[in-house]
């Protein structure tokens, strides 16, 4: 056999970069949901970059810090909004937990995740999921205190006012002062006591009393309790099926002006019902055990669906979106049926996507 | 234990950072790491069929197990390792395949680099299918040893065992394969060229 006559070892084929996409968007999915919950008790978390200010303050993070970022029990941490500070995580297991990020300070609800960064002075927080509720300190003299949730980017300025998103539906709700939410170009000042909405984003309505709480996660149950903080924002969100893996560009931009006082609202909600948190626990039982019994995941998926809960919405997407990943040719009937059953659920529009890719898929 | 070098000590501070859960970190990791932990992945099994769930299997026991590195590897070569154990795990509970040998036959016409390409992926597929029916431990010392090309003492580290075990695998995987071969000319004769022995 001569050299050119040689086939030489078969060729390593790479992936592509929408399968690499989707290995890590799965990979921290997982991370945040049941395969966490198996990770090993991390060390006692070492921030000296953090530059604690007192020993007191290090001592709530020896405490707290001591059960790790993927701990499900209650906790508090306390990092600093140095100058520059990397990202930071903070995930929210079975019962909510609470973080003070410099002069903030951060509850969150069960199931929910922050990211935490600042630079030059300027503290920043991405809400992967969940709900979170922010009390800030007023900015007078302060760098912006930003928060985004998926394209939505809110400036806190020193206000206080509610955000919600469920996925691409954004509500704005004023509770005091003014703000500017810029959406697609468009400006539109929403006073207190008022909501926005990106479904209709010219007008403005009175503000209901609260935004509509993702049923998926558990709200805060704990207020602030942290240094005098006067102002706070509420920004909640559905889990993402798809977790971002970077910060999102914004597109919305809600810029909160100070000084205008109104009554916080009190009454009445956009909540719809809890599901039973034993749901959860199925859809989370579920999600890990997709890659390796894939088939008892997605019979799984198919009988929580027969709910009427949002998990039920849920666990639909999931068995479609598991069903077009394992090129199963099931995937269209159930992403069709989710879109019929739940034309504006929190995975609608991911929905039409993998159903038009699945379509278009040659076969 | 290893001599402390630059490359080490990042090694150990990365592992350090994504062991305590820095996303960060673990972001920083994954990149870094993905295509070795997808070569071996990929080298062990010969397709990336399911190979996206492996990889996520991989790496979650990789930031579970990452509390355990003490820097005695590189952080690359202690990810093999795991992602070698992720697919004998993969193997040893999957049933063997079916692989429809007659849709393999690509096109063999064209220039000689199509044609060329086109028996590499026929052979490969009738190497890997081949593979699937032999035993887990002789595969991947099989795969890892003379399709990759690794040393044997590489191999050893990797799949945890000792030399004699794993050139004991490769010599009886080679001898299983060249029996299924023998009705197969187009999976003898790369086998042949693989290792190194006449066709059968």
């Amino acid at each position: 056999m001569t050299d050119q006559d040689r086939l030489g070892p078969p060729p390593v084929e790479p992936m592509s970069d929408v399968e690499w996409a989707r290995v890590e968007r799965n990979l921290w999915s997982r991370i945040d949901s049941g395969a966490a919950d198996r990770l090993p008790e991390a060390p006692k978390r070492r921030w000296l970059w953090l530059a604690v200010p007192t020993l007191a303050v290090a001592v709530v993070v020896a405490i707290l810090f001591g059960s790790g970022v993927f701990s499900s029990h209650d906790s508090s941490r306390v990092i600093s909004s140095g100058d520059s500070i990397e990202p930071s995580r903070v995930v929210a297991g079975a019962a909510p937990t609470s973080v003070s990020f410099g002069d903030a300070h951060i509850d969150l609800a069960a199931r929910s995740a922050i990211v935490m960064s600042s630079e030059s002075g300027s503290p920043s927080v991405l809400l992967e999921r969940g709900v979170a509720t922010f009390a800030v300190a007023p900015r007078a003299n302060r760098k912006p205190f930003v928060v985004r949730a998926g394209d939505t980017v809110v400036r806190v300025v020193g206000t206080k006012f509610t955000v919600a998103r469920s996925e691409e539906l954004i509500t704005v709700v004023v509770e005091h002062g003014l703000v500017d939410v810029q959406f697609r170009g468009a400006t539109q000042r929403v006073g207190a006591g008022e909501t926005w909405t990106s479904d209709a984003p010219t007008k403005t309505a009175l503000a209901p009393t609260s935004p509509p709480v993702p049923d998926n996660v558990d709200p805060p149950t704990n207020p602030p309790t942290g240094p005098p903080v006067p102002d706070k924002v509420v920004v909640p969100t559905n889990p993402p099926a798809n977790p971002p893996t970077s910060l999102p560009a914004p597109d919305k931009v809600v810029t909160p002006t100070p000084d205008k006082v109104v009554t916080p609202p009190t009454t009445g909600s956009l909540t719809t019902a809890k599901p039973p948190a034993d749901e959860a626990s199925e859809f989370d039982r579920l999600t890990s055990l997709e890659a390796r019994d894939p088939k008892s995941a997605l019979a799984g998926y198919l009988a929580l669906s027969k709910g009427n809960t949002k998990w039920s919405a849920v666990a639909l997407y999931a068995a479609g979106r598991l069903s077009a990943d394992r090129k199963d040719p099931r995937a269209a009937t159930f992403l069709d049926i989710y879109l019929r059953r739940f034309p504006r659920g929190a995975n609608a529009a991911d929905a039409r996507d993998l159903l038009n890719r699945v379509k278009g898929a040659p076969r | 234990m290893a001599a402390p070098s630059p490359a080490r000590d990042q090694d150990l501070a990365l592992a350090r950072r994504a062991a305590e859960g820095e996303r960060a970190a673990q972001r920083e990791l994954f990149q870094t790491q993905r295509l070795s932990v997808h070569h071996t992945l990929y080298r062990i099994l010969g397709a990336n069929r399911d190979l996206e769930d492996l990889l996520q299997d991989a790496f979650l026991e990789i930031f579970r197990g990452l509390h355990s590195f003490r820097g005695e590897s590189t952080l690359a070569r202690w990810c093999q390792t795991i992602a070698t154990r992720t697919a004998y795990l993969a193997i040893s509970r999957r049933r063997p395949a079916t692989i429809d040998l007659d849709a393999l036959e690509d096109q063999l016409a064209g220039d000689h680099d199509t044609r060329r390409h086109a028996q590499v992926r026929v052979a490969a597929r009738r190497l890997y299918a081949a593979l699937e029916k032999i035993e887990a431990k002789q595969r991947i010392a099989f795969a890892l040893a003379v399709i990759d090309g690794r040393s044997l003492t590489e191999v050893a580290h990797l799949t945890d065992s000792t030399m004699i075990a794993v050139k004991t695998r490769v010599w009886r995987a080679r001898r299983d394969l060249m029996k299924r071969a023998a009705k197969d000319p187009v999976l003898s004769s790369y086998l042949a060229e693989l290792t190194g022995d006449e066709p059968a």
